[in-house]
């Protein structure tokens, strides 16, 4: 018999080794993916993470009962839902982190390779303008007038 | 003094044809000391945007995706700073900003006996005696409300904060090379400039209505 101070003991040592196996089996899909290159370790590390964190409160009742009671949860299921609900903010936090990143590195990406276009179409111009030999010499009616001098090429490089 | 002109301009092959024709004009008229440049940054537009820009006889930046207005200013920024643009003013490309009314930013960088102003911002608010174009009235209200925002985060006190009418001077180049605001581009590069020490002026000009009735600050999406 429980004395009423041990209320958040809910077994005798026995986890429920069934949720612990779903999540191992969802981890190992993961590291699948990881391992075939579908997903970065680096996005995953946190959902593993939480993964491993439930699958330890299915092998450990007791000590996740213990773990509740000393945060002030009088209910088990309590527990368990702000565990979630705080670890899914911080996946959704990360993940919003990751996605501005990746936006931001686009638009960098676009900006430069707009820069790099104008670049070389000025390059072309300029070469199919240049008086010299073969079918090159035709004069390009496309050079616009604005087209970066000598100064402001080596200022650029 | 180099001066680069940066229009961005998604789908405004109606309006860009007048624009980059008076900016041509601009450019023959001369100024003292102002040798004006041009560049047309095409951002993703699906109509004959990039061949108008060709046409008129200014430097085009393609860019190959809708980045919004301000990932599009900003290629035109970083293109300033590379090449040591002295200043780089933003014109919008639907025919807003008269180039005409470019000589009140300049003579605000120019003159003498003032801080060095590092970013002129262009109100069509300031100036109640001027006969341009004053936008509605809902637009004026939440200018308003940006106005009061700006003021009490950095204490600035502009009328027109949603300009995009504005010059940038070489530190505001080094700046905006490397950090600009994608979202809200205008009122939040005031802030950016006034965080990183700034000097933010503001001069009186006259603006027209522009080409396409919708905001440019909704239309950031591809």
């Amino acid at each position: 018999m429980q004395s009423p101070e041990e209320y958040w003991r809910l077994s005798d040592g026995v986890g429920n080794w069934v949720f612990a196996a779903v999540c191992l089996g969802i981890a190992l899909v993961l590291v699948r993916l990881i391992v075939r290159e579908r997903i970065m370790l680096q996005g995953s590390m946190s959902y593993l993470a939480f993964l491993s964190a439930i699958g330890g409160m299915a092998l450990f009742p007791d000590a996740t009962g213990y773990v509740a009671h000393a945060l002030g949860f009088s209910t088990l299921a309590n527990f368990f839902f702000c565990a979630a609900i705080a670890a899914l903010a911080i996946l959704h936090l990360r993940t919003l982190i990751m996605l501005s990143r990746i936006h931001l590195r686009s638009v960098s990406l676009t900006q430069e390779l707009a820069i790099v276009n104008e670049k070389l179409d000025a390059i072309a111009g300029a070469l199919a303008a240049a008086p010299g030999p073969g079918p090159a010499a035709a004069p390009a009616a496309s050079a616009p007038a604005d087209a970066p001098g000598p100064a402001a090429e080596e200022a650029s490089r | 003094m180099r001066v680069l002109l940066i229009i961005p301009a998604f789908n405004e092959q109606q309006a860009l044809g007048g624009l980059l024709a008076e900016i041509q004009a601009l450019r023959a008229a001369g100024g003292a000391g102002v040798q004006l440049s041009a560049v047309v940054v095409d951002d993703g537009s699906v109509d004959r945007t990039g061949e108008v820009a060709k046409a008129g006889g200014v430097r085009l930046l393609r860019l190959c995706k809708n980045l919004g207005i301000g990932g599009a200013v900003q290629a035109g920024l970083i293109l300033a700073h590379r090449e040591r643009f002295d200043c780089a003013v933003q014109i919008d490309g639907d025919g807003q900003h008269p180039p005409g009314e470019l000589r009140h930013l300049l003579a605000a960088v120019a003159r003498q006996g003032e801080p060095r102003a590092d970013l002129v911002v262009g109100t069509r608010y300031r100036d109640r005696d001027q006969d341009g174009f004053r936008s509605t009235l809902l637009r004026r209200l939440g200018s308003a409300w940006l106005r009061g925002v700006l003021r009490l985060v950095t204490g600035l006190r502009l009328t027109d904060p949603t300009s995009g009418f504005r010059l940038y001077g070489a530190r505001a180049l080094r700046l905006f090379s490397l950090t600009y605001p994608y979202d809200y581009p205008e009122p939040e590069s005031l802030a950016v400039a006034c965080a990183a020490g700034l000097t933010v002026v503001e001069v009186p000009v006259t603006m027209r209505e522009r080409g396409q009735p919708c905001s440019r600050l909704k239309n950031t999406g591809a």
